[in-house]
């Protein structure tokens, strides 16, 4: 026996460590609430974590029993969805769903496990939420104006309905109701894109008549501006020519004198003028003196002062 | 064979609590105890051939007692007629290896088809009605009170030489007793509705296959390079060791000494190292243990992290700094730690992670190259719904036609850190994906309303979030985010934004179209203001002077028509000069609209520098002068008495800017103005000569004229063509052709003749 004394005290450890785990239990004050049955019913009110933290005793299993629940809230999501709105357009809608145990002997005794309650939960959630979706439009859940957009509203009136018949039928509790993913069945989605295609080569169309017309305004605009300049300028330029004629005029008395003369000299001017390019001289030797005598030779007898301009003409051969 | 019958039926037990169940740990245990049934089959074989050879023992012995002890060939006959001693011979060589390979094959083939049937979600244990949970229950304590006797009596039995064959069926039954224990606890826990467990042990099973077919491999080879001792018996290679150390825990020396003396070829067992070690093994093995729960009472909390240390379940402190720290040993204290400054990242708008083949498409040269045209980053990216208004369909679509959405790629970047553990850790059951369902409402919440690249006024709708918009959309929505789970979950929000805002791969090139658009609208909008700055500063000297004087010249002009009207004519003169200026007003805050996307500008309210003055560009300036134009007019509406003034001011504004204008009217005002005194001079000129004409012709009239005429000609004829006519002039017949002159070589060409014909 003494040898194997050191085995026989392990094995003593052992077994009163089992023992004592048999008959005791502890309640986290986090993330407990138990319940402690003595032949399957529960004895007691449910410990919770927050009252009735610590190291408890009870009778060793079989007599009593304990059933333990978290007391954190859950957070459980629903299937995504399609669904459909007031006026019949269809979304899909994935929502999620807090809860916490708020009856935990209710819960015990009205479904076999928490992972059961959860489905039942999800199954209610899915229920409740068509039905309130029915009751919008597509509007409401999605629109350009946020005031207009009634998620919220959604949200609210769905965490009531559920929160109601969760509570009733399995002691839960549920505390908020979220939207989390908003999307559309393939096909719709595909009809959307195709219309968002063709809203954007509209709007590339917009952008090229859009350019020209802006072009053409720009040089219009640059264009009128310039002509209000320039037929600013001329009319300023017109005015000061026309002090050059008034001052002029100052001379005019002394052509007065003879005006014949005056007459005769500003025509030679003229003339000056008007044949300094691209004229051709037809000479006349029958009218004119200087060349007359290529006919009939040099003489004083046909002296004379021409009585006509020669002949003209500026563009002729 | 019993045994194997045995076996038999609490595999098939097992099968049962499997199927009534659905346990995991059951299924592995199934396939763990059916795998045990070659084990009894090899030793019934094995004894079989022992049977044989017996026999033939005996048979031999009685032949040689009544055999001629004379036979000369006594000694070659024995050698040839012992059949079932080769055979035996024959098993122990080649069957009894090649059936350990065999064997440890089949184990971790029924481990790795057990790991891979086990499902990715959770067990479902709790699903299970109580009655079927009892039921297992009772079917586990009877296979594993079945299977305990049996075992025990196999490996009793083994320890005769004779029946060795038995100790490896009977060692890996206990080890299936153990099974059925995991199993039975896993079921007693499914009562209480823990069911990790099951997951645990359905792991654990597979395993322990995996090591008896490791170290079944190991006996194989060591079998073949121990030493062969004369006389000594043959451990059989699928006689697992490892199973044998547990199954007889109180002879735990005695079989390590056994395997090492058989592996040696000399007793091991009976060295000095080899006596203490075994004496000591039980207080070794509670020190080990005492030193194991004494270093539970030690607490090493890390850089970074913090721990919540609970006694007897409730929180008794949070340690907050780095360092050992002392607790009661567990499970009196229990510490549960958080890492509090590892910044955690959370993708918003994404699905599952892309293969490695889809992401290596996305490089390129060894570049990552992310376009809208081709599905990117390391997430599949999730359709986002955004609201639009579209022409001519009002918000509530009608069905049969698409909503009015747009769908995008939206991917936000979330990031953050643990700043309250008690919160984190214990207000929410999985706080991760609380905190991503949160984020996820905040964002379709805010988002939804938004637009792509449309600036829109006023109102709480996120806009241009492709574009200028971005950053305060990231902003807004961080803090939404922030309000929505900060204080909630005990995490700090470190940063939010928009990582990925993009059109769908299908629509991509539509969007990138209206881009090119775009650029296409400024680069004719750029070139139309090029040419029409060129237009402005021919006239003025540059286009603001131009635009200015412009305005000026304007501005005078419908001054004077309106001073020009009186009562409702004045008014309507009026209102029509407004029209004008408030077109060209709003034409103006277009360009500077423009200018401020292009960032020729500055925005509104963006001065970063108070004291720093604001530079005014030239049609902000011109801007000015339109505004202050349309109050003049509003106030000459109001009063009309003032329009003389106004008029006044206005000519005077036109002039002193005309005077300062350069470029074209400026150069015709110079010409005006040395044309106005060519004018005056020449006539000057013309009056001072012509009293010296006047005395020369007043001496000789006619020879003065003709003198005069003739310098005419003198100074004409030398350049001009001339054609002189030495004939009579009825002679001649004169024909003038009065078209253009001809060109050179008119007529030559080809073409020329052509033109003819």
């Amino acid at each position: 026996m003494s040898k194997h004394k050191g085995v026989f005290l392990l094995a003593v450890l052992i077994v009163a460590a089992l023992l004592v785990s048999t008959v005791t239990y502890q309640v986290d004050e986090l993330k407990d609430i138990v319940l402690v049955k003595r032949f399957y019913r529960v004895v007691g009110p449910p410990m919770k974590g927050t009252d009735d933290a610590g190291i408890k005793v009870k009778w060793p299993w079989p007599i009593e029993t304990i059933v333990r629940y978290d007391s954190r809230e859950s957070i459980l999501e629903d299937p995504y969805e399609q669904v459909l709105t007031s006026d019949n357009q269809s979304v899909i809608l994935n929502m999620f769903c807090n809860w916490r145990i708020a009856n935990a002997v209710a819960l015990d005794r009205r479904v076999p496990s928490v992972q059961k309650a959860q489905e039942s939960l999800r199954a209610l959630l899915k229920s409740i939420k068509g039905n309130v979706i029915v009751q919008y439009r597509m509007s409401d859940i999605i629109n350009t104006d946020p005031r207009l957009m009634k998620l919220s509203e959604i949200e609210d009136r769905i965490l009531a309905d559920l929160k109601k018949q969760a509570m009733e039928s399995y002691g839960i509790e549920v505390t908020r109701v979220g939207v989390k993913v908003l999307g559309l069945t393939e096909g719709i989605s595909e009809a959307v894109i195709d219309n968002q295609i063709k809203e954007r080569q509209q709007e590339a169309e917009n952008y090229r008549s859009a350019g020209d017309a802006q072009a053409t305004a720009i040089i219009k605009r640059a264009s009128a501006a310039s002509s209000e300049i320039l037929a600013f300028a001329q009319r300023r330029a017109s005015n000061i020519r026309t002090e050059g004629v008034r001052d002029a005029a100052r001379y005019y008395g002394t052509f007065k004198q003879n005006e014949r003369l005056s007459m005769f000299l500003r025509s030679l001017d003229s003339l000056r003028k008007e044949m300094a390019s691209r004229t051709v001289i037809i000479l006349d030797s029958s009218q004119n003196p200087a060349v007359d005598f290529f006919q009939n030779g040099p003489s004083l007898e046909n002296m004379k002062v021409p009585a006509t301009a020669p002949a003209n003409n500026p563009h002729g051969n | 064979m019993a045994a194997m019958v045995f076996q038999f039926a609490i595999a098939v037990a097992m099968l049962i609590v499997w199927l009534r169940t659905d346990s995991l740990s059951a299924m592995a245990a199934t396939w763990f105890l059916a795998a045990g049934l070659p084990l009894w089959l090899m030793a019934i074989v094995l004894f079989y051939c022992r049977q044989l050879q017996c026999q033939e023992d005996l048979e031999l012995q009685e032949i040689a007692a009544r055999a001629d002890s004379n036979t000369i060939f006594e000694h070659e006959g024995q050698g040839n007629v012992r059949v079932a001693a080769a055979r035996m011979k024959w098993m122990l060589k080649w069957a009894v290896p090649v059936f350990t390979l065999a064997f440890a094959i089949m184990q971790v083939a029924l481990g790795l088809l057990v790991v891979r049937q086990l499902p990715v979600s959770a067990s479902s244990l709790a699903l299970v009605p109580q009655i079927n949970l009892t039921q297992s229950l009772i079917l586990c304590v009877m296979a594993c009170f079945g299977g305990l006797l049996i075992s025990r009596y196999s490996t009793g039995m083994a320890t005769q030489e004779t029946y060795r064959p038995l100790r490896a069926g009977g060692n890996y039954l206990l080890i299936n007793v153990l099974a059925i224990i995991g199993v039975l606890v896993v079921m007693g826990l499914a009562f209480g509705g823990r069911v990790s467990v099951d997951r645990v042990l359905a792991y654990v099973l597979p395993a322990v296959q995996l090591v008896l077919a490791a170290e079944l491999v190991m006996n194989f080879l060591l079998d073949v390079y121990r030493p062969r001792v004369p006389g000594q018996e043959q451990r059989l290679a699928f006689d697992s060791r490892l199973f044998n150390l547990i199954a007889s825990p109180s002879r735990v020396g005695h079989s390590i000494a056994e395997t090492l003396n058989y592996q040696f070829g000399f007793e091991v067992s009976k060295t000095w190292f080899y006596q203490i070690l075994s004496k000591a093994l039980t207080p070794m093995l509670v020190l080990g243990a005492v030193i194991l729960i004494g270093m539970t009472a030690v607490v090493v909390v890390p850089q970074g992290e913090q721990a919540v240390v609970l006694h007897w379940g409730k929180v008794s402190r949070v340690i907050d700094q780095p360092g050992l720290a002392l607790k009661w040993p567990w499970p009196v204290d229990v510490v549960n730690r958080f890492d509090v400054q590892t910044v955690r990242d959370l993708y918003l708008g994404v699905g599952e992670r892309r293969s490695e083949q889809q992401i290596r498409m996305n490089f390129v040269k060894g570049r990552e190259l992310n376009i809208w045209t081709q599905e990117h980053g390391i997430n599949e990216e999730k359709d986002f719904l955004l609201a639009v208004a579209r022409p001519g369909q009002s918000a509530q679509s009608a069905a049969g036609q698409p909503p009015a959405v747009n769908v995008i790629k939206l991917v936000v970047l979330m990031q953050y850190k643990i700043k309250d553990p008690l919160k984190y850790g214990y207000r929410y059951d999985n706080p991760d994906k609380q905190l991503e369902c949160l984020a996820h409402r905040e964002m379709i919440d805010y988002l939804a309303s938004a637009t792509l690249l449309e600036e829109v006024s006023g109102g709480e709708r996120a806009q241009a979030i492709m574009t200028t918009g971005r950053q305060a959309a990231s902003a807004e929505l961080r803090k939404r985010i922030a309000q929505a789970v900060e204080d909630e979950l005990g995490v700090e929000l470190l940063y939010v934004g928009l990582q990925s805002v993009h059109p769908p791969v299908k629509a991509a090139k539509a969007y990138e179209e209206v881009l090119e658009a775009e650029r296409r609208q400024d680069e004719k909008r750029f070139g139309a203001e090029a040419t029409a700055n060129r237009i402005l500063a021919q006239v003025a000297g540059s286009p603001s002077q131009a635009l200015e004087l412009a305005l000026a010249i304007q501005k005078e002009r419908q001054l004077e028509s309106m001073s020009l009207a009186t009562g409702q004519e004045l008014n309507k003169r009026a209102d029509g000069a407004l029209v004008w200026a408030r077109e060209n007003l709003r034409t103006l805050d277009e360009e500077l609209g423009r200018d401020r996307l292009l960032g020729k500008l500055a925005t509104e309210g963006s001065s970063q520098d108070a004291a720093q003055p604001v530079r005014i560009t030239d049609k902000q300036r011109l801007r000015m002068q339109y505004v202050q134009y349309i109050d003049q007019l509003e106030a000459i509406k109001a009063s009309p008495a003032r329009l003389p003034d106004d008029l006044a001011k206005a000519s005077q504004d036109a002039q002193i800017r005309f005077a300062l204008a350069s470029g074209q009217p400026a150069a015709l005002e110079a010409d005006a103005r040395a044309e106005r005194w060519q004018i005056e001079l020449a006539e000057r000129s013309k009056a001072e000569s012509f009293q010296r004409e006047l005395l020369a012709y007043q001496a000789a009239p006619n020879i003065y004229m003709l003198d005069r005429w003739l310098d005419v000609w003198d100074e004409v004829l030398p350049g001009a063509v001339k054609y002189v006519f030495g004939v009579p002039r009825e002679k001649i017949e004169l024909r003038l052709d009065l078209r253009s002159d001809p060109v050179p070589l008119e007529g030559v060409m080809e073409s020329d003749k052509d033109q003819r014909n």
